[in-house]
């Protein structure tokens, strides 16, 4: 049984509460990442707005980038599992992976300051690091637990949805 | 072809003609504009205005080919952002880096 067998985005822990709106169960291949994250971006324009669908569409990018990058890395069996549920005004993400984890002390460090360089200096720009940043920017809020079977990342966008 | 270039006096323009400059498509886009850099454009106006993603690997690639041109004395400027991307410009403070205009 292949080790990914069991992560599936109707696995009771995959769920999310609200109205599913997009789920999808992915190789965890950039071109994959790519196609996914335009897909939904489709979506988030039709439901909320360009400028929302554009935030939601580059954490998402850089989450699963992430994955495909470093949680699998040279291990192009990984599969990706993503549910996207819409309640309310809050969009919640699901991302279940079973690479190896995010070190819990580059989630925890990554906030704003990778953005404090001096701009007149292009090698104090940063050379990583930015991707986390961003996510923690572009979404309201996210928790992630790795386990034993696998990394699950939620995610929170509050907004409000066009015409309300 | 990802990119378009045309000559306009000393400028080069290079347009880029992908939706998303992601990790998938920055590899590709850092080659190109490497050659174009390589092969002696030393002024580049970048346009931009199909671009509606850039992500962390597309900005960084940004950042190396404008370090590859500053090392010769080149210049490059970006032009026709769309107001999603001039907000990533902010927030990542690229816009203090970058010569960035906005779509009109």
């Amino acid at each position: 049984m292949k080790a990914m067998d069991h992560i599936h985005p109707t696995t009771p822990a995959h769920t999310l509460p609200g109205r599913p709106l997009y789920e999808a169960w992915i190789p965890a291949t950039l071109d994959e990442v790519s196609r996914l994250c335009a897909e939904l971006n489709v979506l988030a324009i039709d439901r909320c707005g360009v400028e929302w669908a554009a935030e939601i569409d580059l954490g998402l990018t850089e989450v699963l980038t992430n994955v495909v990058r470093h949680g699998y890395g040279d291990d192009n069996c990984g599969r990706i599992a993503l549910s996207c549920t819409v309640e309310d005004a809050h969009w919640l993400l699901s991302v279940l992976d079973q690479g190896s984890p995010i070190p819990a002390d580059l989630l925890a460090q990554a906030d704003g300051s990778v953005f404090d360089f001096d701009p007149k200096d292009l090698d104090s720009i940063p050379k990583g690091g930015m991707g986390l940043a961003l996510i923690r920017s572009c979404f309201d809020a996210l928790d992630y637990v790795a386990g034993p079977t696998g990394n699950r990342l939620h995610l929170v966008k509050n907004l409000a949805p066009l015409g309300v | 072809m990802l990119l378009q270039t045309t000559q306009a006096d000393a400028d080069t323009i290079v347009t880029v003609q992908s939706i998303r400059l992601d990790a998938l498509i920055a590899p590709q886009f850092g080659e190109d504009m490497r050659q174009i850099v390589n092969g002696g454009a030393q002024r580049i106006v970048l346009d931009i205005g199909a671009v509606q993603i850039i992500d962390s690997s597309g900005l960084a690639i940004l950042v190396s080919i404008l370090k590859a041109l500053n090392g010769q004395n080149g210049s490059m400027v970006i032009r026709n952002a769309s107001p999603t991307v001039l907000n990533l410009f902010k927030l990542t403070r690229m816009d203090r880096v970058f010569t960035i205009t906005a779509k009109v």
